[in-house]
């Protein structure tokens, strides 16, 4: 965050790599957001593929296509673990995580296996991040590209379609997503935690449940054990464990 | 008996049934040399008198749809904005207000 520390927007690159013309996403949409901030830090960074619309390449998995292991995380980095498996080049891997695989929204959702496992495959340099917070996303990156091994980032992209809300709300929800540490904003260097963006008074979980359609259901008993369950993990990430 | 349906004649020059089979465009390439579909409902719209030029409604936009002018204040292009009204809520001085396209 060195460079970052003021909030000047005018300060990234006014080129777009991230060509409008070609992208079908629905309005407000948290992925393209992500993937067009991504671009603003790889800017002067990497040679570009040229043919590629995106000019990155990607993979998007559908949850018809995953096993169920995958879709719980336990195994969902295989295509990853695969193509490091190849060669001596280091990669980074990015995420774009809309919470849709899961199916029925339960607690589970918040479990984010893809980091730990990340971690226990021995990445150098693994991290979450928002887009509602850019300049930490792409201080991540930059250090993701800058990192000798491997690297993972875990991206979360709120969708205002299948989360049921405004598309207007979409950079609000990230905000309250890290402001209620159901999603902490953490980078692992080397296997150490540490917290990137840490909020000394945490917002209720139901401020953030409530604002979603996908959580009409959930009812007040599972919403007071969510709530003591995300503040145990909060403090184990504020001692630098996990 | 089934009804007989009337056969109206179309005015318009350019219709489904000119395009090809399944409607696959058959030159090279991608996208990019077309024009992307609708246009939005509602559109930005900046009061200059308020807007600072800090460049968050820039910043936020998920369709790359906003770019700096000469004059360092900022525009949607309508082509690719889509109206989430992400900077409308996002701008912190309320220079950007929603209106609907004529």
């Amino acid at each position: 965050m060195d460079k970052f520390a003021l909030y000047v927007p005018q300060l990234l690159p006014f080129k777009e790599h991230f060509l409008p013309e070609a992208h079908r996403a629905c309005m407000g949409c948290g992925v393209a957001l992500g993937v067009r901030q991504v671009y603003k830090a790889l800017e002067e960074k990497r040679e570009w593929m040229k043919g590629a619309r995106w000019e990155i390449p990607y993979k998007q998995p559908l949850p018809g296509n995953l096993t169920k292991s995958e879709q719980e995380g336990k195994e969902g980095l295989r295509p990853a673990l695969l193509q490091i498996d190849k060669g001596n080049q280091t990669h980074l891997f990015l995420c774009f995580d809309n919470e849709a695989v899961e199916g029925k929204y339960s607690p589970k959702v918040f479990k984010k296996a893809h980091p730990a496992v990340a971690v226990a495959r021995g990445f150098h340099y693994v991290a979450t991040a928002c887009p509602s917070y850019p300049f930490d996303l792409i201080d991540k990156v930059r250090r993701g590209m800058e990192s000798e091994g491997n690297s993972y980032l875990h991206i979360l992209s709120p969708c205002p379609v299948g989360w049921g809300f405004e598309s207007e709300l979409t950079i609000n929800i990230g905000r309250y997503a890290v402001e209620c540490a159901l999603y902490p904003l953490y980078e692992v260097v080397l296997g150490s935690y540490r917290l990137t963006i840490d909020h000394p008074k945490l917002r209720p979980v139901e401020q953030y449940l409530s604002m979603q359609k996908r959580f009409a259901h959930f009812k007040q008993k599972e919403i007071s054990a969510l709530q003591v369950e995300v503040g145990k993990i909060y403090d184990k990430l504020r001692a630098g464990k996990m | 008996m089934a009804k007989k349906l009337k056969v109206v004649k179309s005015t318009i020059s350019h219709t489904w049934d000119h395009t090809k089979v399944g409607c696959v465009l058959l030159e090279e390439g991608k996208a990019e040399p077309f024009e992307p579909g609708q246009k939005p409902t509602l559109v930005p719209v900046w009061d200059k008198n308020m807007c600072v030029r800090c460049g968050l409604c820039y910043l936020f936009c998920p369709d790359a749809a906003i770019k700096r002018g000469e004059d360092g204040y900022f525009e949607a292009n309508l082509n690719y904005c889509k109206g989430c009204s992400i900077c409308h809520k996002e701008c912190w001085f309320g220079a950007i207000s929603m209106m609907e396209e004529r």
